[in-house]
């Protein structure tokens, strides 16, 4: 199968082209040997032929200086996957500006084939242009790609057929040398001379009326304003949009729980399949409507442009704290995971700040943060005010963020991080256009997909595993009379074996004011956050069968907690303010941990940021609830 | 003598001019150039978004953000 590789500049349509040819199927894969990603797809079956495609990041020069347009180069220079075809996107409005990368490329000797879009913006513009000449004078096949047209697309297809049976064979695919500063002004002056050659513009250009969005996005007064609207846009409609849909999934889950508990009463396999394996479930399953809207405000706004945009407005306060507008789209990111908050990182071409853009993603709010914190506000607020709720998840979004750009400070300003690379900030800003809801719904189930892959299986051991570590060892009971039958019976949670483990833990939890249970269940947040509410409910075995929804019953349950010994309530104000400390600094991921020793290349770093973290949020939560059951809250 | 030379920062919004020379470290030259930052360059002032620093730039059909200290990296 021939191979197709896409690579040109940033927003030139690489991406929508590539979706377009492989109907948005495709994935992320690694790159071989490292755990840099690309997009892979084939092209569609409706276009006929088979082809491998593979989407690029965008690159000006095949001398790149970030770590994500490595990747470009490398997918074009690997000795072992070198592409057939090398197709060069070109958005002909930057004519000049994006044909000095396919003028070096073609020193390769990778065949190259030219497609031209932007085509709708270029006669907008009052021009069009003489796409045969231009082939002519660069000595490559050319193709107008009008995306929304289907024929452009078979005829690049032809092409590249074409263009691949006719190569040489015994051509060897070099690296072409680094331009030095002359050689790149000559390559720019090339560029130009071949604009002004193929472009033809009408004698009246009106493009100055068109209404500009960035005399007002972009503008001192209300960009900032907007920008702070579109945030809070996009924070409050994963709480609200999200809310009914997550309510119903509850109520579902709980149905299907005490369904299965009900129907086998007398089973050891019904309040396992209940508790363990459907609560187990729902606990993941729950958190779908947000992270999936999170994603698709996400990829609207990246789509739109407007994300570039953003990263321009906020690199000044960013820059005070040591990092720099290239950070903003990574953190935007860290609010759905930090595993692609991290990869997002890669764009950012200085060294020290792109560590520490690393450094402190950890600490933004991110999904698995979200039930751990629904659920304990949800127990320190009265059910009749969820304005103070709303509030207070408001608090812990900026707690995160403020505790980072902290962190971020002292991090600049520490010796380890000073390197002599300067920093810079040079952004393309892309055309304003219309997101594809196609694209944008494809990509953010894709991301929703992996969240559900990836937390899925920890999520069901751990329920399983802590089921029946709370359920056993059996133990025979004779019911009333001498000669009645000697039955097994579950172990209660105080004479199981997760009792016996958990007592001897309790010593290092109760300084934060939680039992032996709630030991167990800050334990197993380690594995992945969110498991934190699944084992608590598992925990403290939720007992009030009277309410539909799971959640209102663990909060009952909750609610009477006792510690075993002084019947004293384990759930306090200051327990619970404790708990949220302790999620808002602790590094309970693993993944997180692995993803980000490969990204920095050192494990010291991922070690080192892991147990500072974690320490912090342990030694900082005891501080809290101590003082504050001093100051009088218990 | 340095006041007299101006820079793409010193321009008023909405002003065009043509760059002359493009100054500074190395790294910092090569970064420029790539984007197509080039002496002969017409270069439009554009938005200066909310604090001033980066400001976009109009070049060569497309918008580009820079800081002031890119900015003054090139001579007009």
């Amino acid at each position: 199968m021939i191979n197709i590789t896409l690579i040109g500049p940033h927003n030139c349509g690489k991406t929508t082209l590539f979706n377009k040819l492989t109907s948005s199927m495709y994935k992320t894969v690694n790159y071989p040997g490292s755990t840099i990603e690309y997009c892979k797809g084939t092209t569609s079956p409706k276009w006929g032929a088979t082809f491998n495609v593979i989407d690029t990041p965008g690159i000006y020069s095949l001398y790149p200086d970030s770590i994500d347009q490595q990747i470009s180069v490398d997918t074009l220079f690997n000795p072992k996957n070198t592409p057939d075809i090398a197709v060069v996107v070109v958005d002909s409005t930057q004519l000049a500006r994006h044909l000095p990368l396919l003028i070096t490329l073609k020193e390769s000797n990778i065949p190259i084939i030219l497609g031209l879009t932007m085509l709708d913006l270029l006669s907008k513009q009052g021009s069009t242009i003489d796409s045969q000449k231009l082939g002519e004078l660069l000595g490559v096949e050319v193709i107008e790609l009008n995306i929304n047209k289907t024929e452009p697309i078979q005829q690049l297809l032809k092409t590249v057929t074409r263009v691949y049976e006719s190569k040489k064979t015994d051509a060897k695919i070099i690296k072409p040398r680094e331009p030095n500063n002359s050689e790149i002004i000559s390559l720019f002056q090339k560029g130009s001379e071949i604009e002004k050659s193929t472009i033809i513009s009408a004698q009246n250009i009106q493009d100055q009326k068109h209404f500009n969005w960035d005399s007002i996005l972009l503008n001192p007064v209300l960009g900032f304003l907007s920008f702070i609207l579109t945030m809070t846009l996009i924070f409050s409609s994963i709480f609200w949009w999200a809310a009914p849909l997550m309510d119903l999934i509850d109520s579902g889950f709980g149905f299907l729980v005490g369904f299965c508990k009900e129907s086998a009463p007398d089973t050891w396999w019904g309040p396992f399949l209940g508790d363990g394996i459907i609560a187990g479930m729902g606990s993941v399953i729950i958190f779908v409507p947000q992270i999936f809207i999170l994603f698709v405000c996400m990829s609207f706004l990246e789509d739109s442009g407007y994300l570039a945009r953003g990263a321009m407005l906020v690199d000044r306060p960013l820059r005070a704290i040591g990092l720099t507008g290239r950070s903003f789209v990574p953190m935007l990111s860290g609010f759905a995971c930090a595993i692609p908050a991290m990869m997002a990182a890669r764009t950012i071409s200085n060294k020290k700040e792109r560590l520490i853009t690393l450094l402190i993603l950890p600490l933004m709010t991110c999904s698995a943060r979200l039930p751990v914190y629904g659920l304990i506000i949800a127990f320190l607020t009265p059910r009749d005010k969820p304005w103070l709720g709303g509030l207070m998840m408001t608090g812990l979004y900026f707690a995160g963020i403020l505790s980072g750009s902290i962190i971020a400070t002292f991090a600049s300003k520490m010796k380890i991080l000073q390197n002599t690379d300067k920093s810079k900030f040079i952004l393309e800003l892309p055309a304003y256009k219309r997101p594809q809801i196609r694209t944008v719904l494809v990509f953010s189930l894709q991301k929703t997909y992996h969240y559900l892959k990836k937390a899925g299986p920890t999520i069901m051991i751990i329920s399983v595993a802590l089921w029946l570590l709370t359920n056993l060892p059996l133990k025979e009971v004779q019911s009333s009379g001498v000669d009645a039958p000697i039955t097994k019976e579950f172990a209660h949670t105080s004479e199981s074996w997760a009792a016996k483990l958990g007592q001897k833990l309790e010593p290092i939890f109760e300084p934060m004011g939680l039992d032996w249970r709630g030991g167990v269940a800050v334990l197993c947040s380690f594995a992945a956050r969110e498991v934190f509410v699944s084992s608590l409910a598992l925990m403290y075995r939720i007992e009030d069968e009277g309410e539909e929804q799971i959640k209102v019953r663990l909060l009952n349950t909750m609610e009477k907690a006792t510690f075993m010994k002084s019947n004293q309530k384990v759930f306090t104000a200051s327990t619970c303010f404790g708990i949220l400390f302790f999620f808002t600094f602790a590094l309970q991921c693993f993944p997180t941990v692995v993803v980000c020793a490969n990204e920095t290349k050192s494990k010291a770093f991922a070690f080192y940021q892991l147990i500072g973290f974690t320490v912090f949020a342990y030694v900082g939560s005891i501080i809290l609830v101590q003082g504050l059951r001093m100051a009088g809250i218990s | 003598m340095d006041n007299i030379i101006k820079t793409a920062h010193d321009l008023n919004r909405g002003e065009t001019s043509t760059i002359s020379n493009v100054i500074g470290s190395k790294n910092m030259i090569v970064s420029l150039l790539k984007q197509g930052l080039t002496p002969g360059t017409l270069i439009e002032k554009k938005f200066s978004g909310t604090f001033g620093d980066p400001v976009a730039y109009s070049a060569r059909g497309a918008l580009i953000a820079l800081r002031n200290e890119e900015a003054q990296c090139l001579q007009i």
